[in-house]
């Protein structure tokens, strides 16, 4: 049975953060390519930059993994990176292991993955990732995951060891969430709050689905908030008019664009994927107020030209919303878009550097001050 | 000179372990021309942008420390400038600016500081002397070839102007004016593409720089 998981209840569990909590640093163990780690100073906009394979998606992934501190994360980070989770009914231990052994520094789901995050409050939320025999017993079939509450489903207890996610909440709240998979096949992911800043990741194959977006787009309009991000897609795209959110069928909720040469509105993703990206990354950091948006190689999708205007779009919107930006970059023509942007905001931006060295990632935090003069002498900081 | 030692375009960390940073690209070839003559391999040279607004040693510096951030390989920096008519606020500026990009400062100038990371600033023509490159540029080609000396000198009278020129103005122009005469295939070459020139009037392995090659072959030594 696979797991088809319900990004909307997802993201409305993770966006109650109350207070600007900028995370100021993060430590990584046994994550992915990530033996062990800890990168501090962190900004309002932090752009990760490097070769493929050195990291930058598993950087955004630890830090997305570390503020939630949900079972359900690591299944949908498995998603947007194209690998179904798929759990057979009476699954054996190795096979439930094996959806997550991806995410265990060398593959080793014998150790344990850390990850804490200190907020510019001093305090540290912390999650621990492992696989725990002794919450066998204590795992009860219920009606969790992201479903609404339903009848208890009629299936045996399971002996599979659990995966369990040992949390601390920024507030010292301490807790235990599990996932593991049911007889019937059905995994099992306790659902729970993020552990105190809410986040939002925009992957490059995962930008927001359609009834996510529409619904965010919805809310915006009811808290009559939904003119800053149209005005924003309309500086970017003049032939759009308006953006709306839109329920052309029972159940289906989309993003339409109106463009006036047209007789009628037609799906935003109709008009451009890119566009339809660039609007998910600003209705994000309005909705990921006061939180964090995780944008994963920015460049997707995008004409070069609307580099300068789309930094400067983000860096106003996060700085108006207090939302924190990690973004990721393959291009020197995205990075050089930035220059006038980190001129007016200096000190709002840092550059982490992955480069791989001894087989292990390693991380050099370069301050926008330096990144300025870099762009300014035609350097290449990538 | 080939353009071996100069740092390109678009580079990602500095290509050789030391790096000399100069003014401008007529410095750039000359110390390149000079590394080559002496045989050192271990350095790039390369100087600011031209382009847009960052054509200053500090902007550069900063830049330089954004690509070379956490690499070990990069060993030391040399900046080598023109003294002016004012040594010491030259070399206090290079020296803050050196701070500002977070490189370590040498104390004083012509001194190899530091021992993981080597620095130093060189002031041209040489130590206790007020200049720039085209004095000693002009020394060099004068010292080849004395008898130009007194027709430099009877242009400058023609001239009538030039004579109240400051010192460093008129070796500028003397140079250029001597660059000019030299090269017959460029007459437009300046002091920054002469050492590619047929008729180059400045030899390289004048002693007029034996002082600047024994200060490289310390920094890199």
């Amino acid at each position: 049975m696979s797991l088809a998981i319900k990004q909307e209840s997802y993201a409305a569990l993770s966006y109650e953060a109350e207070g600007y909590l900028m995370i100021k640093k993060l430590r990584i163990e046994n994550f992915r390519c990530f033996k062990s780690t800890s990168i501090e100073g962190f900004r309002r906009v932090n752009i990760i930059v490097g070769k493929n394979a050195v990291g930058k998606t598993a950087l955004l992934e630890s830090i997305k993994l570390g503020l939630d501190g949900l079972p359900g994360t690591l299944p949908w980070l498995n998603q947007i990176r194209t690998i179904p989770t798929v759990n057979l009914p009476n699954s054996t231990q190795e096979q439930f292991e094996a959806q997550f052994l991806g995410f265990f520094h060398l593959l080793e789901s014998q150790g344990e993955i850390v990850i804490s995050i200190d907020d510019s409050k001093h305090r540290t939320a912390k999650v621990r990732v492992h696989f725990d025999p002794s919450k066998i017993a204590t795992m009860q079939p219920q009606p969790m995951g992201f479903q609404p509450p339903q009848a208890v489903p009629a299936v045996p207890p399971t002996t599979i060891i659990p995966l369990a996610f040992d949390r601390i909440d920024f507030e010292g709240k301490k807790d235990t969430l599990i996932a593991t998979v049911l007889p019937n096949g059905q995994m099992f992911l306790q659902p729970g709050k993020h552990l105190g800043i809410a986040s939002g990741l925009i992957s490059i194959t995962y930008y927001g689905g359609p009834g996510e977006n529409a619904m965010w787009l919805s809310q915006m309009s009811i808290e009559k908030r939904s003119d800053e991000v149209k005005q924003a897609i309309r500086k970017h795209f003049s032939l759009i008019s308006d953006v709306t959110s839109e329920t052309p069928l029972p159940g289906l909720s989309m993003l339409y664009a109106d463009i006036p040469s047209l007789p009628q509105k037609i799906a935003l993703s109709l008009v451009s994927a890119g566009i339809s990206r660039l609007f998910t990354m600003i209705l994000a950091v309005v909705q990921y107020k006061r939180g964090a948006v995780l944008i994963d190689e920015i460049e997707n999708g995008i004409y070069f030209e609307q580099y300068p205007q789309i930094w400067e779009t983000l860096i106003d919107l996060a700085k108006h919303h207090d939302t924190q930006l990690f973004i990721s970059t393959h291009s020197l023509e995205c990075l050089r878009g930035s220059l006038e942007t980190i001129k007016a905001n200096e000190d709002d931006f840092l550059i982490l550097r992955l480069e791989k060295e001894n087989g292990l990632p390693k991380i050099t935090p370069i301050e926008g001050k330096f990144i300025e003069a870099a762009i300014e002498q035609g350097f290449d900081v990538r | 000179m080939s353009d071996e030692y100069l740092i390109p375009k678009d580079v990602r960390d500095v290509p050789r372990p030391f790096l000399i940073v100069c003014e401008g690209m007529s410095d750039v070839r000359f110390i390149g021309s000079l590394l080559e003559h002496i045989g050192i391999t271990t350095c790039s040279v390369g100087c600011p942008s031209r382009e847009g607004l960052g054509n200053s040693i500090p902007r550069y510096l900063q830049g330089i420390r954004a690509i070379t951030l956490g690499k070990e390989s990069f060993r030391g920096i040399l900046i080598i400038i023109d003294a002016n008519d004012k040594p010491t606020q030259q070399f206090t500026t290079i020296q803050q600016a050196l701070r500002n990009a977070n490189f370590p400062a040498p104390e004083k100038p012509f001194s190899v500081e530091g021992d993981l990371f080597r620095v130093a600033v060189f002031l041209i023509p040489r130590k206790g002397e007020n200049g720039t490159l085209e004095k000693l540029l002009l020394e060099a080609a004068l010292e080849n070839r004395p008898d130009m000396q007194t027709c430099l000198d009877n242009f400058c009278d023609c001239t009538r102007s030039v004579k109240t020129w400051t010192t460093n103005q008129q070796a500028k122009m003397r140079l250029s004016a001597l660059v000019a005469a030299s090269c017959q295939d460029n007459p437009w070459a300046s002091a920054g593409i002469m050492w590619s020139e047929p008729g180059n009037p400045v030899p390289i392995e004048s002693e007029c720089f034996n002082h600047i090659a024994d200060f490289l072959k310390i920094f890199v030594s």
